[in-house]
């Protein structure tokens, strides 16, 4: 029956290029806007899986007075107790603070300010300086060593700002009123992520240098929390409940607490809003509906055309099942085939659009003074990814469209007088 | 048993409300083997007739039984069976389906049927060898195929599941003399081979070779004639 059906479709040329066409260029649209939208997705994520984590808490307050030492941007205090409290959420699997801070040095004409997380050695896979790669990937490679437990006054530093500084391992840095000894060097790999700064020292450390010249920031407080969650999907649906348990404990407006995850921050990296996303969408599947309106009422309309062709059928022992059949292939063959080029052509669209657009990380993200001395990396460049199931969605729409389409017509054939339908001319 | 028994049937057309009494009242038996001539003047209902005996549709009132089946309860599943197994059509022109080949459109009463590929085309090249032997024209699309070789084409795809009744609207109408000749001899050798054959025609050169001669006229029959008409 291919052969046949095929000739059917080569034969009435105008109409099965619209067909081809109108799906071709729909489900182009759908993959397009679903791929792209997934893209953004994809890049949002980056910063975060870069760090091993879900979530990031941050809150807002009036900065501290000019010391050498203050935290870093308006992060206002976290206390340590909410650490375990976040943890207890269900579907939160581990919770780090971070303590991001600049320090001042007036020697250094350049570039003054050196921006400095206190980091917990205790938990290495989470946070600026993750060591846990991601399947495939590996985010940070570092030189020297990591921290050990009872490291005090180490300090491990970005490798471009060790570059600029001309700094080694061995070499040691001042940082508030001590001095500390670089154990280890970090390249970044260019990839941006959640609380970046270009030293790290350990947390309890930091803790101490920010009280001492910030008596008002708490000893026992943190000003990043950085939350992963078991199941990367529930991280939207934990939000709510993280910002309460915050506002609670450091009795800020709601306005002032931040909870960031790779949701909320894709409208303002990307300029494209939830309800931008979400019109797209629909619109993209309006239009796939719209179009297999059209190509079920062109198939109707064929037979028309065919109906003394269909009287011969019936009249040399075709049944309507096999009608249908040809119908319903004829159909699934043309939708088949402009679904796989518009799948095609969506995928090129979005990769040559995803290759193209430059993505930066929003300022929220980057607790970095002005002047640093190692810019750091904000570009969320990600390569596209190929997905699977839209290819799925977009093959499996293509199918039933014909399908039915072809079971329509089906339908109206079956419902012709053979002997009526050999005598139309 | 007659193979094929008309008791008694009408068809009536409704057309708004204008009634066309296609047939009235019509009682025809046809025993296996014979050579049936159907004529008349225009609009006198043979298409009709054919269509009745072929299962393409039911009459009005009556019953149309072959071969012990009663065609009028039948649904349209079991007709298109009974098409498919025992009758080969032969339409009021050529009805060849202009996209295929000769060859394809002897082969496409078989497309839907469950045989090997290779199975059909043998079917197909044994018959055409018969029907239409010169194979360079098994190639060529309807258009580019004289009347006579086109008819040719349409016999053979009418007998390509070897049918019990075989059922020509009209076969030799676009002929010339020679060529409806060459056909009315392919017929004659079918039912020579068995096949109940039914025409409908106005040719008189096929009345000669009826072994029952039905005259119809406005939608009755006016005459049967055992043997040839002269
Ligand atoms: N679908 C239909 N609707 C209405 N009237 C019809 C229909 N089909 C046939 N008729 C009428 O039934 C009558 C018999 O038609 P039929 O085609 O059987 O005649 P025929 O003897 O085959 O004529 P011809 O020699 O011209 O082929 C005609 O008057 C025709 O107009
Ligand atoms: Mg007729």
């Amino acid at each position: 029956m291919f052969p046949y059906a095929w000739k059917e479709i080569t034969r009435r040329k105008a109409r099965s290029t619209l067909t081809i066409v109108s799906i071709l260029l729909s489900i182009a649209l759908l993959v397009a806007v679903l791929s792209i939208i997934e893209f953004f997705r994809e890049a949002m994520k980056l910063p975060f899986t870069t760090a091993g984590t879900n979530i990031a808490v941050e809150t807002f307050i009036e900065p501290g007075p000019f010391k050498k030492i203050r935290q870093a941007r308006h992060l206002g205090a976290l206390p340590d107790s909410l650490i375990p409290q976040i943890s207890q959420i269900p579907g939160v699997q581990d919770v780090v603070g971070v303590l991001l801070f600049w320090d001042y040095h007036p020697e250094d004409e350049k570039n003054p300010m050196y921006n400095c997380a206190g980091i917990d050695p205790a938990k290495p896979n989470i946070g600026p300086l993750s060591l846990a790669p991601a399947p495939g990937q590996i985010y940070v490679v570092l030189e020297g060593r990591s921290f050990s437990l009872d490291d005090k006054y180490a300090a491990i530093i970005d490798k471009r700002f060790a570059q600029a500084k001309n700094l080694k391992i061995g070499d040691r840095i001042e940082i508030g009123h001590e001095n500390f000894e670089i154990i280890g060097l970090a390249d970044m790999q260019g990839l941006p992520r959640v609380a970046q700064a270009e030293i790290f020292i350990p947390l309890a450390t930091a803790k101490e240098l920010v009280h001492f010249d910030q008596p008002n920031f708490p000893p026992d407080a943190v000003n990043m929390l950085l939350v992963k969650v078991e199941k990367p999907r529930t991280a939207e649906e934990l939000k709510p409940q993280i910002k309460k348990i915050v506002t609670q404990a450091t009795g800020l407006k709601p306005e002032q607490v931040k909870v960031l995850t790779a949701e909320a921050i894709l409208p303002d990296t990307t300029g494209v809003s939830q309800l931008t996303q979400t019109m797209m969408k629909v619109l993209s599947i309006i239009i796939v509906f719209g179009v297999a309106i059209l190509v079920m009422r062109t198939a109707v309309a064929t037979i028309g055309e065919r109906t003394r062709e269909i009287g011969i059928m019936k009249a040399l022992g075709w049944k309507n099942s096999d009608i249908s059949k040809l119908m319903v292939l004829e159909m699934a063959i043309q939708t088949t085939l402009g679904g796989i080029i518009g799948i095609t052509g969506g995928y090129a669209v979005a990769y040559i659009y995803a290759s193209t657009i430059k993505l930066t990380l929003p300022p929220s993200l980057l607790p970095y003074s002005c002047i640093p001395a190692a810019a750091p990396p904000q570009s969320l460049k990600v390569s596209m990814q190929f997905h699977p199931w839209i290819f799925c969605i977009a093959l499996v729409v293509s199918i039933v469209v014909g399908i039915t389409a072809g079971y329509l017509a089906a339908r109206k054939a079956a419902s012709l007088q053979p002997a009526q339908a050999i005598r139309a001319l | 048993m007659p193979l094929i028994q008309l008791q008694n049937v009408s068809k009536i057309y409704k057309r708004r409300d204008v009634e066309v009494r296609s047939l009235e009242g019509v009682s025809l038996d046809v025993e296996k083997g014979e050579f049936v001539v159907i004529y008349g003047v225009s609009g006198s209902g043979k298409t009709t007739l054919l269509n009745l005996i072929g299962g393409l549709d039911k009459p009005t009132s009556g019953k149309v039984i072959v071969d012990s089946l009663d065609l009028t309860t039948q649904d349209e599943h079991q007709l298109s069976l009974y098409r498919r197994e025992k009758v080969g059509f032969i339409f009021q022109g050529f009805n060849l389906i202009p996209t295929l080949t000769a060859f394809e459109n002897v082969l496409f009463p078989l497309i839907p049927i469950p045989m090997p590929e290779e199975e059909k085309k043998r079917k197909v090249r044994e018959i055409l060898s018969l029907i239409l032997p010169i194979q360079r024209l098994w190639e060529q699309l309807p258009l580019e195929l004289s009347g006579g070789e086109q008819q040719r084409v349409a016999i053979a795809r009418a007998l390509i599941n070897n049918p019990q009744i075989l059922l020509a609207d009209e076969p030799t109408s676009d002929l010339d003399t020679k060529t409806s000749q060459q056909i009315i001899d392919l017929l004659w050798e079918a039912n020579k081979k068995g096949c109940t054959v039914i025409i409908a025609t106005h040719d008189p050169r096929i009345l000669k070779r009826a072994s029952l001669g039905v005259e119809m006229e406005d939608g009755k029959i006016k005459e049967i004639r055992k043997g040839a008409v002269s």
